[in-house]
């Protein structure tokens, strides 16, 4: 069992993960100089989205949603269950293969990615062996060590603020609503995090909640102090702006390369990432077939995901591609249509049972 | 139990195996660290020199007794081909090191090649994950070579004497911009606004410039880089000239916040002035559905370098005060006026207004057409070590 | 492609062997039938003709769309 604050800093940690990565460039490119405004509207709608979790969840308490789907469904419900077993399993998928990329085109071009995913799913599928507490304990003792040097490499590249770079400001505040994909991605996306919801002591939907309102905060402050160090042209147009922000600080004459910081920063995120679709992966076998054993579960999925990470997209550039045409389409599918069936069928069912006990006594 | 610690000695194996990064792994000594680029692009062919300034770590204090003299403290490697691409792998037929690019200091490019057009070298700088573009951008006069072939006196690394004159002429004269960056020629070209870069240039030459022992002789004048003048950089391309004192007339308008010195006539001779910026606003208004920029310059004077003259009244002060408004304002206003006339929009009005007024329909045309207007406020602060200046008929006063 | 098979192999095989051992039939179906789909991508990676999922998945929702428009 994690506790309340362990499951919101989960929150927290997974939606930033890939976040930083992907889509500050493409929010960038897309709304220029307001660009900063679209994680708060996503956010929220993140929130109206996590509320009807909430709502599937407390109407089966103790229960995770694939569970959920067997009970209300039986062998149709098992068929949802291997769906969000293979979700899990691409969404983990892409987590490896974003974070390989971003390895290959920085900082270490030469090493093959397989290293970097069969290194990290060594590393999180042992965690996540060892049960969701260790998950959650881990995650918040390493927070301090990713928020604390993430802020300060932002803060000390303040030298170079400039506010002219954020003019002119609130000419487009409703851009998101004409890139869904970032409406999707990443705040639909936590929909990971349902399947540790029942493992939380006490507390859990207002961990959730707050989880994605802070995330949603924190994302928008990135991307408006990008907009403000690099200014909307250069931002969007470089992968990676936040390494780029970090690589041209300069502490002095002395200490002008502490972008290596960022890096180990950023792959731990994704790392955590990983290790919570690990977790939803391994629970969601684990409901479906009741196995005996642990880790030839994790072996197998291990087997299935360094070769997912390496199929799962051709290039970055294809991979933008398709998001903006299928994620969003994608990710309501399992994160918004299945769990509201679910729901409207489990309150049909209560309704139609209520009746028949009324119309029996 | 014994199962167990067996999969764990196996994990911690794999891990250690996995984690020693074979494959990017890069030793201190076999890299090559690169302290100065230096670019040129021939208009006729089209073909690209790169010059790589390494840093020799052999040089200094550790060459004591280096049999012949003391040892080069950087080394410079050319190659030409026709791309940049191309040219970042060739270098290996001379260099024997890994480049290591992340520490590079200044980056230095041919006049020709600067009036040709950097989109594309901007571009390839960007794409490379591991160049900076947060170091200065200089344009060098006449032939790059030249300028990457030259020993500095008195600071060993030619990188490092280059930027910190850069920040001492900022700091002490104003003859250098704060937005010198390559990533600032990016931000500002892309915005359409003008950018000024500083300009290099070797002095005279005597004896082989090759040699390092040159720097044993006494006239540090010669055989060595000077910076001076501003390349004007609009859209990537170099458009025009800014002679030193209009450099410093053009800093003080973008907000440089150093110290300088103006000569005025005063009553019956000159003064010099030291000045020091204290704030440079520029505020859009609109009069008769114009745009008027007006151009609020706070200075504070001191008479710590006037040898001519020296207030001691009260009306005095108020006079030199007035006189400095004045002058500084008139100068300023003839720069203004004379670089807009050729087209230059050094204010950077057209950026002005596409942030202050972006429904304009042509920003271009109406910052043509904008008035200018500057006011200085100058006051009294500083003064030198004297109350009073030695006069020239004898006898006390 | 050999390199694949000798790395993969013995681990899928080992572990399956002991899976039947334990008797615990039905983890081996669960375990053989992940780690053969992980196995088979791997095959059509190793081969250069991998099969790309996010494309896969934009088929499927090409599909489904006919489906519901057609």
């Amino acid at each position: 069992m994690i506790s309340r604050t362990q499951f919101y800093l989960l929150t927290v940690n997974y939606t930033l993960g890939t976040t930083l990565f992907v889509t500050i460039n493409a929010m960038i490119g897309e709304a220029g100089t307001d660009a900063w405004m679209m994680p708060l509207w996503a956010g929220l709608f993140g929130m109206i989205a996590a509320l009807l979790w909430i709502a599937l969840l407390k109407s089966s308490p103790g229960r995770s949603p694939v569970e959920i789907a067997l009970e209300a469904w039986g062998p149709a419900g098992a068929i949802i269950g291997i769906l969000y077993l293979a979700v899990f399993c691409l969404t983990a998928a892409w987590a490896l293969r974003n974070l390989s990329d971003f390895m290959n085109e920085t900082i270490m071009p030469n090493t093959p990615p397989t290293m970097f995913h069969v290194m990290f799913l060594l590393v999180a599928g042992y965690a996540v062996a060892q049960g969701s507490e260790t998950v959650g304990r881990l995650n918040a003792v390493v927070t301090p060590f990713l928020a604390v040097p993430f802020w300060i490499s932002l803060t000390l590249a303040t030298a170079v603020w400039d506010w002219e770079r954020l003019e002119p400001a609130f000419r487009d505040p409703w851009a998101i609503f004409r890139f869904p994909v970032l409406l999707g991605f990443p705040f639909l996306e936590t929909f990971s995090l349902t399947m540790l919801y029942p493992k939380v002591r006490s507390g859990a939907a207002g961990a959730l909640v707050l989880g994605v309102a802070s995330a949603a905060l924190s994302i928008s402050l990135v991307v408006f102090m990008t907009l403000g160090l690099l200014g909307p042209e250069r931002a969007a147009r470089i992968n990676y702006p936040i390494y780029t922000i970090v690589q041209e600080v300069e502490l002095g004459q002395a200490f002008v390369n502490i972008h290596s910081v960022l890096t180990v920063i950023l792959i731990t995120l994704i790392f955590i990432k990983l290790m919570v679709l690990l977790y939803a992966a391994f629970e969601t076998i684990g409901q479906l077939f009741r196995p005996a054993s642990r880790w030839p579960h994790l072996l197998a999925l291990a087997i299935l995901l360094s070769s997912a990470a390496v199929a799962i997209y051709e290039n970055p550039i294809q991979n933008r591609i398709m998001d903006e045409a299928y994620t969003f389409i994608f990710i309501s599918f399992y994160a918004v249509l299945i769990p509201v069936l679910l729901l409207l069928s489990g309150w049909l069912r209560r309704t139609a049972a209520g009746r028949s006990r009324s119309r029996r006594g | 139990m014994l199962r167990r610690r067996l999969a764990a000695s196996v994990i911690l194996a794999l891990c250690a195996a996995l984690l020693a990064s074979c494959w990017d792994r890069s030793e201190m000594n076999e890299l090559a660290l690169v302290s100065m680029v230096g670019m040129d692009r021939d208009p006729d062919s089209g073909k690209i020199t790169v010059y790589m300034q390494v840093i020799n770590p052999a040089s200094g204090t550790s060459a004591q007794g280096a049999p012949a003299g003391e040892q080069a403290p950087v080394y410079t490697y050319k190659v030409s081909s026709d791309s940049f691409a191309e040219t970042q792998f060739t270098f290996y037929k001379l260099m024997p090191r890994k480049m290591f690019l992340h520490h590079a200091k200044a980056v230095i490019i041919s006049e020709r090649f600067a009036k040709q057009g950097l989109r594309e070298f901007i571009n390839f700088t960007e794409l490379m994950p591991d160049a900076r573009s947060s170091v200065p951008l200089l344009v060098a006069e006449g032939p790059v070579g030249k300028v990457m072939h030259t020993f500095t006196p008195l600071e060993r690394n030619p990188a490092e004497s280059v930027t910190s004159r850069l920040e001492l002429l900022y700091e002490m004269a104003m003859m250098s911009g704060r937005r010198i960056e390559v990533r600032d020629v990016i931000e500002r070209s892309a915005k359409g606004e003008i950018a000024v870069l500083p300009m290099i240039a070797p002095t005279a030459r005597r004896g082989d410039p090759n040699s390092w022992e040159l720097n044993a002789e006494i006239d540090a004048n010669a055989n060595q880089l000077k910076i001076s003048g501003g390349a004007v950089i609009r859209d990537y391309r170099m458009i025009g000239r800014l002679t030193d004192d209009e450099l410093v007339l053009h800093n003080l308008l973008d907000g440089g916040k150093g110290r300088f010195v103006r000569r005025y006539p005063f009553r019956d001779g000159h003064i010099a002035v030291n000045m020091k910026n204290r704030r440079a606003k520029k505020k859009l208004e609109w009069r008769n559905g114009k745009p008027f920029v007006r151009v609020r310059i706070r200075v504070d004077i001191s008479t710590v370098g006037m040898s001519e003259f020296h207030p001691q009244t009260i009306g005095e002060i108020r006079e030199l005060e007035e006189h400095v408004n004045r002058s500084l304002a008139g100068e300023l206003e003839d720069f203004v006026d004379r670089t807009r006339g050729k087209g230059w929009d050094l204010l950077r009005i057209g950026g002005m207004l596409r942030r202050k007024a972006p429904d304009l329909p042509d920003p271009d045309r109406a910052a043509e057409e904008a008035e200018v207007g500057i006011e200085i406020e100058s006051r009294l602060t500083g003064m030198g070590n004297m109350s009073r200046l030695y006069d020239e008929t004898g006898g006390t006063r | 492609m050999w390199l694949l098979i000798l790395t993969l192999g013995p681990l899928i095989v080992a572990q399956t062997a002991w899976l039947v051992y334990r008797k615990m039939y039905r983890d081996t179906a669960v375990f053989l039938a992940v780690s053969l789909a992980g196995f088979g991508l791997w095959i059509s990676i190793a081969r250069g003709r991998p099969i790309i999922l996010n494309a896969a998945i934009g088929r499927i929702i090409e599909a489904a769309k006919a489906l519901v428009t057609g």
